[in-house]
């Protein structure tokens, strides 16, 4: 039982940070496809700067930096040459998957995988034998700092202004395509310290170590009707469903392949009866 | 005239996109290899300095054509499939299996191989279709999502109830008749007149048939096809089958022209590749062979250089991306709906 609490709280943790950054773009108006990307980035330099740096902290702000800088370069782009953000979404989850194996390559000579010895361990404390990292306690502050953000703040108000209606923006005088690049920094900074989070936790860098976590970050914002206050139940769902399928995966004899679709399969099976849901209820107000 | 005007500055932008992702290489060259010069030359010249490399990039051309196709047939009314991997995937297994099992035929398990990855594509892109037109589900993320579930599975049924148990691969029986090689020692086969000849029917499709005006229609504009009596649901499923159809050749003409057995994950990055050259083809589907054709050579110069000097392909990937940074930019391509 607690190594199943244990399990749903790590895997809660990327979770909800990705889901809380990827919340403010899609307030702000625009699907963030990159999630996945920002997040491989920022697992990789992290854990190359802790084990530069020897300390969590400094790792941490290089992999959060370097999934800020590439949050700029896409919206950047996007906005400046007016291009299709789903496909520059696209193209910088390319960009971070070749970032990571040709620096890996130039670096460690391998592609992709990298296993760091003696790296320092992510601080945790135990409860009753449950573990509470400080990532998981810091994620949870930032849901609530975001949450006043969103709602207190001028900045915040903006963003969400801008998804609303970007017409009423620029009556007021206020850059839409500013508004869009704070609210993608500020998903950039969320991504990457999910990703920061999932190479320290692991010890090692992997290729793939998002493995699909960004686009589930978006069907928790699909299941939370893009509403903060809904973020937390939406993502401990999808927490405690990977955490079960790995427990089962001890206990019957799945093959392996099958256990690695069973999150995806959960995930396809909610954003269906989800907006079977929503396509019901506007019938009826209809 | 606007229109003359209009394609003068998409031909410029297109230029300005392939020579700044050629800089891009250069840089990459000079700054990761130890032999810079002979990076590039192996990246640039090396697909064209034998028959051997230049049949094997023809050759690689193949499924990025057709799964092109099968994205820009979706893109074209509007829709998205972004489960090309899984699809790919899938319909080279069952093109691997179905050719296999029929192999008695002759020649025309080919075709029997085919058709299968055809029809299961389909049926696969077909789902997200479905719930896209019962129930508004974004057909992006649900075909994204299909594709992980169906890789996973592909790579099961591989591995473990299809695995060939003679060799050492984790792959599928070989299949004994294949198409025709043509410009051997290259893997090139008679796939690639296929593929054209696809390529063309489908342009006739796309331009000159009821189907393909409807489908153009629903893109331009979904609320003024309805007002003219298309129906958009029967638009948006025939699209997404035909989309998901061309994914399954793509996988097929890979089993029965170059590989003869589906291997895992041997197609894996294709679907991805094959939306980038849908876009850089600029929505015109005679436009995927050479959108194809230089990705093709990107991706087989990279190899070779990896062969022959100390440097990784996936710099390919850092290219790939810059291109599809840019190909939906109005600024430098104008509006080209």
């Amino acid at each position: 039982m607690n190594s199943l609490i244990n399990n749903t709280l790590s895997i809660l943790t990327p979770l909800l940070l990705i889901s809380t950054g990827a919340l403010v773009t899609d307030l702000a108006g625009s699907l963030n496809i990159a999630l996945e990307g920002l997040v491989t980035i920022s697992a990789l330099f992290s854990i190359i700067g802790v084990s530069i740096t020897n300390s969590i902290v400094l790792g941490t702000l290089i992999g959060i930096s370097s999934s800020m800088i590439l949050a700029y370069i896409l919206s950047t782009i996007t906005s400046k040459l007016k291009a299709n953000i789903f496909i520059t979404g696209l193209a910088t989850n390319l960009l971070a998957t070749g970032i990571c194996s040709v620096t890996t390559f130039s670096i460690y000579n391998t592609r992709g995988n990298v296993k760091f010895e003696n790296l320092k361990a992510i601080s945790k404390f135990s409860i009753g034998g449950i573990e509470i990292t400080l990532f998981l306690i810091v994620s949870l502050i930032l849901l609530a700092l975001t949450y006043v953000f969103l709602n207190m703040s001028a900045t915040g108000l903006r963003i969400r202004a801008c998804g609303m209606d970007p017409h009423s923006l620029k009556s007021y005088g206020i850059s839409r395509s500013r508004t869009k690049l704070i609210a993608f920094l500020i998903s950039g900074f969320f991504c990457g310290m999910a990703g920061s989070y999932l190479s320290l936790n692991l010890g090692s860098y992997v290729a793939g170590i998002s493995s699909g976590k960004g686009w589930i970050g978006l069907v928790i914002i699909y299941l939370a009707g893009s509403n903060i206050k809904y973020l937390l139940p939406a993502a401990l769902t999808f927490a405690v469903a990977e955490a079960l399928s790995i427990y089962y995966q001890g206990i019957t004899n799945l093959p392996p392949d099958i256990v690695l679709a069973l999150p995806s399969v959960f995930t396809l099976l909610v954003m269906v009866i989800v907006s079977i849901i929503v396509y019901k209820k506007n019938l009826v107000q209809r | 005239m606007m229109k003359k005007l209009k394609n003068n500055k998409t031909l410029k932008g297109i230029l300005t996109i392939i020579s700044l992702s050629l800089i891009i290489l250069v840089v990459l060259a000079f700054l990761l290899s130890d032999e810079p010069l002979l990076t590039l030359n192996a990246i640039f010249v090396g697909p064209l300095s034998n028959l051997y490399y230049f049949g094997n990039t023809l050759n690689s051309m193949i499924p990025l054509m057709l799964g092109g196709l099968g994205i820009l047939v979706a893109l074209k009314c509007g829709l998205m499939n972004l489960g090309g991997e899984g699809q790919i995937y899938l319909g080279a297994l069952f093109a691997s299996i179905f050719a296999y099992k029929f192999q008695g035929l002759g020649y025309i398990s080919i075709v029997i191989g085919l058709i299968a990855g055809f029809l299961i594509s389909s049926l696969i892109a077909g789902i997200s279709g479905i719930f896209k037109v019962k129930y508004n589900t974004s057909e992006m993320i649900t075909s994204y999502l299909i594709s992980v579930v169906v890789t996973s599975i592909t790579n099961y049924l591989i591995s473990s109830p299809y695995k060939d148990p003679k060799t050492n691969l984790v792959a599928t029986s070989k299949i004994k008749y294949m198409l025709h090689d043509i410009l051997l020692p290259s893997q090139l086969t008679t796939g690639i007149i296929y593929a054209v000849i696809i390529i063309i029917v489908l342009n006739r499709i796309l331009n000159h048939t009821r189907f393909g005006y409807e489908n153009r229609m629903v893109g331009y504009n979904k609320e003024f096809a309805r007002y003219g009596g298309i129906s958009i649901n029967k638009t948006y499923m025939l699209s997404m089958l035909l989309s998901g159809g061309l994914h399954g050749l793509a996988g097929g003409f890979a089993i029965v022209g170059t590989y003869g057995t589906a291997i895992k994950s041997f197609s894996s990055g294709m679907g991805w590749n094959a939306i980038a050259i849908a876009l850089i083809a600029l929505n015109n589907p005679l436009g995927v062979i050479p959108a194809a054709f230089f990705f093709a050579w990107i991706n087989q110069g990279t190899l070779i250089a990896m062969q022959t000097t100390n440097i990784t392909s996936d710099i390919a990937l850092i290219v790939q991306s810059c291109i599809l940074f840019l190909t939906t930019s109005v600024v430098l391509l104008g509006d080209n709906k």
